[in-house]
């Protein structure tokens, strides 16, 4: 599987999380679904690897070219700063300010879905354009 | 690279889809950013208005409640009016406690929610618990709603746009990126389809007329590529004849002063009188005939290949037999590959046809070319003529083989070019001009067949020459070789002498060809009148009756092509033939056009002449014709033989030759003995020649031998070789020699 098509799984997951929660008034499925993405970030433990190693035992897990950018950043794979950013606004919308960034996780998963039907992610582009791998 | 190139190429290096989808994804991203941007505050205006009509609801309830319960004091009227309220306010039930707070009654709508807001009202007797629907759960089914359409609005936007924009951008670049790419691989005939009026119509024309412009660009480029090309290789070939042509001068400065040196020298020594006695004038007057010939034969070379470079070269067909001209080929070169100590075999092949119809004179020509290259290029061993017919093609082979210096790839490229031989050394070495076989095989084509070469470096080479036979089906083919088959007197020996009677009228400026005219004719009996020019000439010819007039061409005062012209004018009908030496088969027919009856090149031959003239002149009544030996290869010359009539005929010179041969060979001896060698190979020379020219081929071999021993200064073998001259000579006799 690749990165994309996660993207576009876990957007429509994110989508029906939503609606689950707005439905039955209860936001612990958006932070199970934030852990779950902080994990994955920090263990580096992603589900497209591991089914890539699966697939492919001396494949690698990444889905881009590198970047020619020379920085320390570089060593940082950007789907797993990618992992945080979107967990990190999940929370901030739910946990912090829920009036005002009510449509934060909507819109991350529209966005989800966009970057997995297209191919192309902005969040993804800038993260390269900075530096990371 | 700096930042923005990395920016740049950063974005775009992830941007893997087609141009449909990213111009989807971009206005996707706008839309749902945008759609968020603007319904967010919508939204929240939305839900503080709702949260205040809720509060405004809750307090007209309470209100609604309190009147209630202190102006109706019926309690079935004020059961009505809660069902009342309960309806209008969207109220889940009110439980009504009294004042003990023990539950007294409960009104409830028909829906029954888990979450709800309540507020609690109280009246006189009673306390209100009344329950409303959740509000902050309306909220969020609110943006469930909200955010639920705009996500899923935007993924099937995305979707409809990409396929409008698949449609309207991506299938015209996409048809003009396959054209392209199709055309970039080598199909320049495609263009691109115009029919488009928007951008990509636009491009699409553009592009049409720029690959138009290329195409004509290039085919003007291929034309001016064509002529430079061509003017290269025609510069090149220029460049490359004019050093042939100064390579071929420098060979024929060489060629021709050789043989002129020998003839000057040996003329002047004979002029003044140095000649050591008669055999040293005869010896000394052999070179001058011999160079004279091989000038005539290097100028004939040189006519040749004018005509061929003109396409001018054309064949003469007529009947002949190839035995005969191998023969007399082999007749002609066999003492040049004994003097090199050579064999010089000839194999027939049979069977081959007696008669073959083609050109006799270039058929000779190509075999004595091929046949002395042979012997030139050959050292020791052997050369062969192979001679075979094939009856299916109707072509006859003529196949040369040596065991000469042979040569490489490179040599047997250019060797049938003109002015060129194998290498630039070979002239100094071998002699020749480098014209034989480029005219040889102009020849083969001409008589519909060709010549092949092969070759070995230092080991040989094989010339194959194939020409048409023209053999008629029916005619007699040799199966065994007879010696007639093999006999070439008739065709040596064609013209007969006679004594004509008439008169002549020679008119050429040249005292010398005056002279040598008048001195070859008289002999045959013709009365000659001489004439310096051509208005003498024609003074002459109309005063008196000649039977005949010889005129040169170019004259002072009037030349040959107008005297001829007033002759007719005048009605003068008697031959004229021309006298020149250009030898051009177009000039020649100029002056049969021009009103001259034949057309003679010099140098005269004076056989040429006299069967010419016989045509013209009637024989003499008192002289019976007589056979004489005229071999032009011989070493008798043609004044000799025309002088023959103070001798007897050719079985009283073979006796008197016969006579003779004894005391040659005992002054050879003699000669050698004193070391007189020059003096010796001049009598060796007469032997050859005079030999050969009475069918004594026995003596001309022998006589080769004893040259070539002699030269090389080995008087063992020379001696050797006399003896067996001696032992040859009772042979030489008429009784006993039938060859």
């Amino acid at each position: 599987m690749s990165e994309y098509r996660y993207l576009l799984i876990i957007g429509i997951f994110l989508w029906a999380l939503l609606g689950y929660s707005a439905y039955y008034e209860s936001t612990v499925p958006l932070y199970a679904f934030s852990a779950y993405l902080i994990f994955e970030a920090l263990t580096n433990l992603r589900l497209t690897s591991l089914l890539k190693r699966f697939n492919k035992p001396q494949g690698t897990t990444q889905y881009a070219p590198k970047s020619n950018h020379e920085s320390r950043l570089s060593e940082i794979e950007a789907g797993r700063v990618f992992r945080i950013i979107i967990a990190a606004l999940i929370y901030a919308s739910i946990a912090l300010l829920p009036d005002l960034l009510w449509f934060m996780p909507w819109f991350i998963a529209g966005m989800l879905i966009m970057a997995g039907i297209t191919n192309i992610c902005p969040m993804h582009m800038f993260l390269r354009w900075a530096g990371l791998k | 690279m700096n930042r923005k190139n990395k920016l740049k190429k950063n974005l775009t290096g992830n941007w893997n889809g087609s141009i449909a989808i990213k111009i989807t994804a971009v206005t996707i991203w706008a839309i749902l950013v945008l759609s968020f941007l603007i319904i967010t505050p919508f939204i929240s205006e939305f839900e503080e208005s709702t949260l205040k009509e809720f509060t405004w609801q809750q307090h007209q309830v309470e209100t609604a409640i309190k009147k209630l319960y202190t102006t109706i004091p019926n309690e079935k009227k004020i059961n009505k009016e809660l069902d009342k309220l309960i309806k209008q306010f969207d109220i889940l039930y009110i439980d009504l406690f009294d004042k003990n707070k023990h539950f007294e009654r409960g009104i409830s709508s028909p829906d029954n929610h888990p979450l709800s807001s309540n507020i609690s009202a109280y009246t006189l007797n009673h306390q209100l618990y009344i329950e409303f629907p959740s509000l902050r759960k309306s909220i969020n089914m609110q943006r469930l709603t909200i955010g639920s359409a705009v996500v899923g609005f935007s993924v099937f936007f995305s979707l409809f746009l990409f396929l409008l924009n698949r449609k309207i951008i991506h299938e015209p670049f996409n048809s003009i990126k396959n054209l392209t790419q199709r055309i970039s691989h080598g199909e320049n005939e495609l263009r691109f389809d115009t029919e488009r009026t928007d951008e990509f119509g636009i491009v699409s024309k553009f592009l049409n007329d720029m690959l138009d412009t290329i195409k004509q660009n290039q085919a003007e480029l291929e034309i001016k590529n064509r002529k430079l090309t061509a003017e290269i290789r025609q510069r090149e070939e220029a460049l490359a004849a004019t050093q042939q042509k100064s390579n071929f001068l420098a060979n024929m400065s060489h060629e021709i002063r050789t043989p002129l040196a020998s003839i000057i020298g040996y003329s002047e020594r004979i002029r003044f009188g140095k000649a050591k006695d008669k055999n040293d004038e005869i010896r000394m007057l052999n070179i001058v005939l011999e160079n004279s010939k091989h000038l005539l034969n290097l100028i004939n070379d040189i006519l040749d290949l004018s005509k061929v470079e003109a396409n001018k070269l054309n064949i003469e067909k007529n009947e002949f037999s190839i035995l005969k001209v191998i023969e007399h080929v082999r007749k002609l070169l066999n003492e040049r590959a004994l003097e090199k100590n050579i064999k010089f075999n000839i194999n027939y092949q049979l069977p081959i046809p007696e008669k073959i119809i083609n050109d006799s004179i270039r058929t000779k020509q190509i075999i004595i070319n091929l046949a002395s290259n042979a012997i030139r290029f050959t050292h020791n061993g052997k050369v062969e003529i192979n001679v075979t017919y094939d009856a299916i093609s109707d072509l006859l082979s003529i196949c040369v083989i040596d065991s000469g210096i042979g040569m490489n790839e490179t040599e047997l490229q250019k060797l049938f070019m003109p002015f060129s031989q194998a290498n630039a050394s070979i002239s100094p070495k071998f002699g020749g001009t480098g014209l034989g076989l480029t005219i040889s095989k102009r020849l083969a084509e001409l008589m519909h067949g060709d010549i092949t070469a092969q070759s070995i470096k230092g080991l040989g080479s094989r010339f194959t020459c194939l020409i048409k036979a023209g053999y008629v089906s029916g005619e007699k083919m040799i199966t065994e070789l007879s010696k007639k088959d093999l006999e070439i007197s008739e065709y040596e020996r064609p013209v007969t002498d006679i004594m004509l009677s008439g008169k002549l009228l020679l008119i050429e400026d040249t005292f010398e060809i005056q002279q040598l005219v008048k001195s070859y004719l008289e002999d045959y009996g013709i009365e000659i009148d001489t004439a310096n020019n051509g208005e003498i000439g024609l003074d002459l010819a109309l005063k008196n009756n000649y039977d005949l007039i010889l005129m040169d061409i170019q004259m002072p005062i009037m030349d040959g092509r107008e005297a001829i012209q007033k002759l007719r004018q005048a009605n003068y009908t008697k031959p004229v033939f021309a006298l020149t030496a250009d030898a051009i088969t177009e000039h020649t027919d100029e002056f049969i056009n021009l009103g001259f009856t034949k057309a003679l090149t010099k140098p005269i031959v004076i056989n040429d002449l006299i069967k010419s003239i016989k045509e013209y002149i009637p024989l003499s009544t008192d002289c019976s014709e007589k056979e004489v030996i005229t071999n032009k290869s011989s070493n008798i010359v043609p004044h000799t033989l025309a002088n023959k009539h103070a001798s007897d005929d050719l079985s009283d010179l073979t006796e008197k030759y016969r006579k003779q041969l004894p005391a040659h060979i005992r002054d050879l001896k003699s000669l050698i003995h004193d070391n007189k060698l020059d003096e010796a190979l001049a009598i060796l020379h007469k032997f050859k020649g005079v030999g050969g020219s009475l069918g004594l081929p026995e003596i001309t071999e022998t006589a080769g031998i004893i040259a070539n021993y002699l030269k090389n200064g080995n008087l063992d073998e020379t001696y050797k070789c006399l003896a067996i001259l001696e032992m040859e000579y009772p042979i030489v006799n008429p009784q006993t020699k039938t060859s």
